[in-house]
């Protein structure tokens, strides 16, 4: 009778965990996805821009893995909603449970070792989605192969197995290099599950069957190199590009039924079982969530939310931001003196928040990782050729991006380029989220009064270059090059200012300090005020400041740091702290202590 | 209604080959449906309706229709339908039939306009007669190198180069179904060989050996600047693998580049500027058409004269190209400098070799017009046109009447009428040939990997190589 009622609550709790564990894996998903990473969807629907059209097709469709690419990108175009996002992953994340589950349901009766085995690859996938580089693709390639072969091995009927197996070459056209793992599985379940003549048979079938796909798209169909046949989506040519957890779940897939046939041989008495397998589950699920929570990482948040913002054009948003939970990254710190430039405060309020980097902030290197973000800074400060070339060498190494093609349609317009301007305005009014904005421009194409009507646009062309140069690959040269041959462009002034000062240059700066009443200037920014204050005392040189006077606290308030600095100066260990305190906002603090 | 309907491609008073592909267009008219009838001389009719605009022609019967009508004038009937049964009947287009046929493959490199940046490039073999492509080279193939400067024997498909860069680098000789890769650079020249002519014997290649630059303008009306800082001809023996200069005297006075060979290989005509100095002002540098006299037995050239002093006029000369039978130059002239493909206002020029004169030619726009090549009859001009959005180049024919008289031109018609609209790729070098090429991307694979034959450099003079570093002092 007890043991009838053990049993029974045994078989009550084996049910239970079939519910708990899945909605456990969607609560943790969602929760995890929507609520912590959801900057996650913002990048990576920047990084592609899905077309409606036949020739975005058509850049998919020339080789092995395309399909599944364009497949996740089209899923992708939906990431503007981090809750579509977030719901489309998790519920991806379980449908793959399932699938594995199911998969192992056929292979063993053991099922409850089989949902803590089909937990595993269900959240490393999740952990594996919290990258960003981690494409929807990629997602789509694991639930094609375990969906392919729960197909396979259902059937009894030997000659529906053959014809599924047949179609090995279309699904190697679909999946690329995902077909591999596929193969290898079938391979491993073929040896370990097939009987008789079939267990040499199947691997060999399958061998064959992916020699001559292999010859055939590399020999007739396909122009791709033989990198790209074995090795996209999945790099498996390249192991050092595969990540960790990406092997990891290869692997597993393609060792799971050698671990279902092992479990199934391990004589564990029910006793045992019952405690293990629960035990086992919530170790797992412990390990998952500090897993999860060892990954977030929110300077990384902080810094896709900045970037979010800078495609929002909310300028304030990022100032605000980085004010209020300051990153110590060279990006955070960049887009800050981008939004304070567009906001015509970056000489008055750039030391509001840090700056770690000098002079390396206020512009980027124009390669690598810097490659995209670098084109905000000549769009800013009205170098639109510079902007549009960047924007344009992205779209052709990067494909077509959001970001990049609306810079080439706001620089071509600025240049009077209408006809290019329309090819890509006619590109993104065949996408999903951006037809609105992209309608907004059209209306601009060919009514040049109408770009100057635009508030941005006709800003950008005010400061264009007056006079023609070539651009300089180094930034500060242009920046010059720039005012030189536009003196009404002020943020070009202001990010000499800005160079000037964060190179601790304040001499010159205070120098140039007395054009500015004649480029129009009324008060003198706050920073520029305080190197001029601080060269007064320093040098015991009042400047010509060209007709501009300073505000009345700007000397009170160095008296004050004046006297902070000699209260905790012989407190060295509180020195460096209570003035960023008190005076971190400062000029001066940055002069005397970064 | 008095007026002709606007389509796209405009094909409207073109002169067209009897053997061209379909000129599919788009009807850019208000109208539900649309009914297109071409109407011949000889009576023959073909009609097309379309509820879209897009009027695509079937090939035979296009086929049938031209050629029973050469050198007579064929009319495009249009007629739009609009809702309430109202119809409008647009003054008929007219296409002029040449007698002459076109070569029936065009070859062309495709790849975006960029500047710095490339990812996909392809060499593509088009049929001029249908709407069959197919590749000849694909970069993605070889670790996605830069691939440029395709060119052919006088239009012999059999016999071609091209320059891969990047890890699989060489010079690719293709002859018929044979491919060789050679190094062409040798110690003593200070550049690699570019823009290639074969002489009509197939045993020499003329290059010219550039050291080139390119920077950015900051003004919107320009884009990009590419010059010279030295470049000099040079001569390639293909049968005994040897490279020697040009024109010895004049490799230190003169920046040579551009060399293109008379059809009987006698002269050698190509682009000569003075060489630059320190702190030389880009805008200065005005390249003339110049040609040298050339004994293919001696492997020796003349001395040089100039054709046409463009810089006299405050020009700059490239691209020469010489008709096949060898009476006329075409040649595009702009401002200044040798990169026309980013001068707006780089126009063709044809220049009576005979008599000395010389005309712009009737088929230019107010867009760049730059590279070009000669049809093997002659009659045809192939060339490199920016007038459909100022940024991506597209093949347009024109035929020739006379050395002063040419047709109006007219795109490489596309089975989709609205590709160009859309494309943003550029159609690079558009050469005609004779035939169908015989090799594939994947032949060149198979040698890629091949040692390249190495040249050897043969003659007196080492070509002067000068410290590009004046580049950063240019008076602007």
């Amino acid at each position: 009778m007890i043991k009838e009622k053990i049993r029974y609550d045994y078989i009550k709790a084996d049910k239970i965990t079939a519910v708990i564990l899945p909605a456990f894996l969607f609560a943790v998903s969602f929760i995890y996805l929507y609520f912590l990473r959801n900057s996650l969807f913002f990048y990576q629907e920047g990084t592609s821009l899905f077309i409606c059209s036949d020739e975005y097709l058509q850049k998919f469709i020339n080789k092995p893995g395309g399909l599944l690419e364009y497949t996740g990108n089209f899923l992708m175009q939906g990431y503007f909603s981090p809750l579509y996002g977030a719901s489309v992953l998790t519920l991806i994340n379980v449908i793959f449970y399932f699938l594995i589950v199911r998969t192992g349901k056929i292979l063993t009766g053991k099922i409850s070792i089989v949902r803590l085995f089909a937990l595993l690859p269900a959240f490393t996938l999740l952990l594996l989605q919290t990258g960003y580089e981690h494409f929807m693709h990629y997602n789509l390639g694991f639930i094609l192969i375990s969906c392919y072969f729960l197909l396979c091995i259902s059937s009894k009927n030997r000659h529906l197995q053959l014809i599924l197996i047949s179609i090995l070459p279309a699904f190697y056209y679909v999946t690329g290099s995902f077909a591999i793992i596929f193969a290898c599985l079938y391979i491993c379940w073929s040896v370990l599950y097939e009987k008789g003549v079939y267990r040499s048979l199947m691997p060999a079938l399958i061998l064959l069957i992916c020699t001559i796909t292999w010859f055939l798209f590399k020999e007739v169909l396909f122009y791709q190199p033989v990198e790209k046949l074995t090795g996209y989506p999945l790099p498996f040519n390249d192991l050092k590009r595969f990540n960790g957890l990406l092997l990891f779940l290869s692997l597993y897939i393609i060792l799971y039924p050698l671990l279902i046939k092992i479990i199934d041989k391990l004589k564990v008495r029910e006793k045992i079982s019952r405690v293990l397998v629960p035990s086992l589950q919530t170790t797992v699920v412990i390990m998952i969530i500090i897993s999860l929570i060892k990954l977030y990482n929110p300077d990384l948040v902080r810094i896709m939310q900045l970037e979010k913002m800078v495609a929002l054009q909310d300028w304030d948003g990022i100032i605000r931001q980085q004010e209020r939970f300051p990153v110590a990254n060279i990006f955070a710190q960049y887009y800050y003196n981008l939004a304070l430039t567009e906001k015509g405060i970056l000489c008055e309020r750039m030391f509001h928040a840090p700056q770690d980097f000098g002079p390396n902030s206020l512009c980027l290197p124009r390669l690598n990782e810097y490659y995209n973000r670098s084109v905000h800074f000549y769009y800013t400060i009205g170098l639109i050729n510079a902007a549009r070339h960047i924007a344009y060498e992205s779209m052709i190494a990067y494909g077509y991006r959001p970001g990049n093609i609306k810079i080439l349609i706001k620089t071509e317009l600025i240049n009077g380029n209408f006809r290019v301007a329309e090819k890509y305005i006619n590109d993104l009014k065949r996408t999903l989220h951006y037809r609105k904005w992209a309608e907004k421009y059209e209306k601009m194409l060919y009514k040049p009064e109408t770009v100057l009507a635009d508030k941005e646009l006709a800003q950008k062309i005010m400061i264009l270059p007056g006079t023609d140069f070539f651009i300089r690959p180094d930034d500060r040269e242009n920046i010059n090059l720039l005012f030189l041959s536009n003196p009404v462009n002020f943020k070009a002034f202001e990010y000499r200012m800005a160079w000037m000062l964060l190179e601790k240059d304040y001499k010159t700066v205070v120098n140039e300090i007395r054009m500015m009443k004649m480029l129009g200037y009324k008060i003198i920014p706050r920073h520029l005020e305080e190197a001029v204050v601080g060269f007064t005392n320093i040098t015991k040189i009042f400047p010509d400041l060209g007709g501009l006077s300073l505000r009345a606290d700007a000397e009170n308030d160095f008296f004050e740091y004046g006297s902070a600095y000699n209260l905790y100066s012989n407190r060295k260990e509180l020195l460096s702290e209570e003035m960023k305190r008190l005076w971190g906002k400062t000029y001066w603090y940055y002069l005397q202590f970064k | 209604m008095k007026r002709q309907p606007v389509t796209e491609p405009d094909y409207a008073g073109a002169t067209i080959p009897y053997n061209i592909a379909p000129l599919n267009f788009l009807i850019k008219e208000e109208g539900t449906s649309f009914n297109v009838k071409v109407v011949s001389p000889d009576g023959s009719e073909m009609s097309v309706r379309s509820s879209t605009g897009i009027v695509r022609f079937k090939e035979k019967a296009w086929k049938n229709l031209l050629s029973m009508n050469k050198g007579e004038e064929v009319k495009i009937e249009i007629i739009s339908h609009e809702r309430g049964n109202e119809s409008r009947k647009f003054t008929p287009l007219s296409l002029y039939v040449a007698e002459e046929p076109v070569d029936p493959f065009l070859v062309y490199r495709i790849l975006y306009p960029g500047y710095e940046a490339w990812l996909d490039m392809k060499i593509i073999q088009r049929s001029t007669e249908g709407f069959y492509a197919t590749s000849v080279f694909e970069n993605q193939l070889l670790d996605n190198g830069c691939v440029n400067c395709h060119s052919f024997m006088q239009n012999d498909p059999g016999k071609m180069l091209i320059h891969v860069r990047g890890s699989k680098s060489g010079t690719y000789f293709v002859d018929n179904k044979d491919i060789i890769k050679r190094e062409l650079k040798t110690e003593n020249m200070p550049a690699n060989a570019v823009y290639p002519a074969w002489h009509p014997s197939g045993r020499f290649v003329a290059f010219s050996s550039n050291k080139t630059v390119q920077a950015f303008h900051a003004r919107p009306e320009k884009n990009i600047e590419v010059f010279d800082l030295f470049s000099s001809l040079v001569l390639f023996d293909v049968e005994n693998n040897e490279m020697m200069a040009c024109n010895e005297s004049d490799t230190i006075r003169y920046m040579e580049t551009f060399p293109y060979w008379s059809p009987d290989g006698s002269y050698l005509y190509y682009c000569r500027a003075p060489q630059v100095g320190e702190g030389f002002d880009f805008r200065e540098v005005k390249y003339d058409l110049a040609r040298i006299p050339f004994d293919p037995e001696k492997r020796s050239f003349g001395n040089a004269e100039v054709i046409f002093n463009a810089s006299a006029i405050g020009k700059s000369v490239s691209f020469p190209t010489v008709s096949p039978e060898g009476n006329s130059v075409v040649f595009t002239l702009h401002d200044y400098g040798t990169f026309s493909i980013w001068h707006r206002e780089a126009d063709l020029y044809l220049s009576n070799i005979i008599n000395g004169k010389t005309v712009k030619m009737s088929l230019n726009s107010d867009e760049s017009e730059s590279y070009h090549s000669w049809s093997s009859n002659g009659k045809w001009l192939v060339f490199s046109s920016k007038r459909g959005d100022g940024l991506s180049a597209r093949p347009y024919f024109a035929y020739l009447f006379s050395a002063d008289s040419t047709g109006k031109p007219f795109v490489l018609p596309q089975i989709d009428p609205g590709l160009y609209s859309r494309m943003k790729k550029t159609f690079n070098r558009p050469e005609f040939v004779t035939g169908k090429i015989s090799v594939n991307p994947r032949d060149f694979v198979r040698v890629s990997s091949d040692e390249p034959v190495r040249t050897t450099w043969t003659g007196k003079t080492e070509l002067k190589g000068i410290q590009d570093n004046r580049y950063k002092n240019e008076k602007y």
